[in-house]
């Protein structure tokens, strides 16, 4: 079968990778890198709030599920596996980090903030649009790194990266309820925090419905309420 | 239920993070209260803006520097295969290099050992093969046949010496250039005899390296038999 093909099969049917993956063939090794390390570096680095630890743990992570493969359940899901190794490594990373240079001042750190925001750019974007998104995804991460880790953990896969309560509750080795409490209060904790940010959201957006439209329009007759199929689900999980 | 209760639920309304009495109840609550529909609507923005968070771009490198590292492990994950293969390939470092010398001195010593030992010493039998063609270099001058007139009366008659001896030197033709009577009578009508003997008669001359060389020397003793009755 060409490689080709192969890959074709992966994207359909996981249980073929993940037979590959543990017969030990390179191409589908490299097939999950290239497909995960994305999202994978997403999540870390929505933990660490830093780039050169998360690409750092990035590595880590994927050698974990490179050795760790032959111990990998069938019938669950490679995605939650990964994620549930990043999770697991990035706060690992964050309380030996703690433990041992949170004291230190790196000689890199000024460096690092002189780079260009490395984000992918829309090309259809304005420059000001550009820029507001730049700024946004700024204020979201420095918001996210000031909710405490367990509420963050859940909101950046339930929210940033689109998973489902289900899939978060199995990532995060813990209930749904657990897991929706979390969210709960890991969202409480973002609205204040985003305050100003989400000011400017509005004004910016004055052709959005309102709630008040909606309910006159008897609208949310949906169990999720007006906006819930649309807002929440946006998540932009496994984009390659 | 109050507006503080409302609200601590509020985040999870918008995606169904609540049983579906508890929507019903905060479903009905919102319709009445104004200052918690801002308070959903200002969840609902918060979705856009982390909907709208574009991806961090990961260093271009990473995916590369995750191959590398995984091929590593892999070679660390090997075990105990990897110390022969470790072995083996010390063992080919040190063994490919001397393969050509090591080959091409064995040859040598081969070729040196039959060609030099032969030419060195010279005319060893080399065993009974028949129409063997000696490789000596040098190989010494030979008589082919003999000339079919002989020579009644070569010999001188009784009470005289009934062997003669013959040393006759050739050419590079393998004709006789000289020649001269190692023992027996010289007489002139003996000389003519072997003269007419040596001309008609036939000869190899001496071969040096393949090649015909004059100075060969061919001795040819004659005896008389002399049958009674």
């Amino acid at each position: 079968m060409s490689d080709l093909a192969q890959t074709l099969s992966w994207i359909a049917d996981e249980t073929s990778l993940v037979t590959e993956l543990q017969a030990g063939s390179d191409v589908a090794f490299d097939w999950l890198v290239t497909y995960y390390h994305v999202s994978v570096y997403n999540v870390i680095y929505g933990i660490l709030s830093d780039r050169a630890d998360a690409a750092d743990v990035t590595q880590e992570v994927f050698l974990k599920a490179f050795r760790g493969i032959h111990a990998f359940r069938r019938g669950s899901s490679l995605k939650t596996w990964l994620y549930r190794i990043a999770v697991r490594e990035s706060l690992n990373h964050r309380r030996w980090w703690h433990r041992h240079c949170c004291n230190e001042i790196s000689l890199d750190a000024p460096l690092r903030d002189e780079q260009p925001a490395p984000e992918i750019q829309d090309s259809n974007a304005t420059p000001f649009e550009q820029l507001a998104a730049r700024e946004t995804q700024q204020a979201v991460h420095q918001a996210l790194a000031q909710i405490p880790d367990v509420y963050r953990s859940a909101v950046i896969l339930r929210d940033l990266e689109g998973l489902s309560y289900e899939e978060t509750a199995e990532v995060l080795e813990t209930s749904v309820a657990t897991v929706k409490t979390r969210i709960l209060r890991g969202r409480r904790a973002l609205k204040e925090l985003l305050e100003p940010v989400l000011r400017v959201h509005s004004a910016m957006r004055p052709e959005r419905p309102s709630v008040n439209q909606s309910n006159s329009n008897n609208a949310p007759s949906h169990p999720l309420g007006p906006y819930g199929a649309v807002l929440f689900t946006g998540g932009r999980g496994g984009w390659q | 239920m109050t507006c503080r209760e409302v609200g601590r639920h509020l985040a999870g309304y918008l995606d169904g993070a609540m049983s579906a009495e508890r929507h019903a109840v905060v479903h009905a609550h919102l319709s009445d209260c104004l200052s918690c529909r801002e308070d959903l609507e200002a969840y609902g923005r918060l979705a856009h803006v982390l909907a709208d968070v574009a991806p961090v771009r990961p260093p271009d490198d990473l995916a590369t520097r995750i191959r590398v590292q995984a091929s590593h492990a892999q070679m660390h994950l090997d075990g105990p295969s990897r110390v022969w293969t470790r072995i083996s390939v010390v063992f080919d470092n040190i063994l490919r290099p001397l393969a050509v010398p090591a080959t091409g001195g064995l040859l040598t010593a081969a070729f040196a050992f039959v060609f030099l030992v032969q030419s060195l010493i010279v005319g060893i039998p080399m065993g009974n093969i028949p129409n063997d063609l000696p490789t000596d270099l040098v190989q010494p001058a030979r008589l082919e046949s003999l000339a079919p007139f002989p020579i009644p009366g070569i010999l001188p008659g009784r009470g005289g010496s009934s062997v003669l001896t013959v040393e006759a030197t050739l050419n590079a033709q393998g004709e006789v250039a000289d020649y001269k009577i190692l023992a027996g009578p010289n007489t002139a009508a003996i000389r003519h005899q072997i003269d007419q003997l040596l001309i008609f008669s036939r000869f190899q001359p001496e071969m040096s390296f393949g090649q015909p060389t004059a100075g060969g020397t061919v001795v040819i003793s004659f005896s008389e038999i002399r049958v009674q009755g």
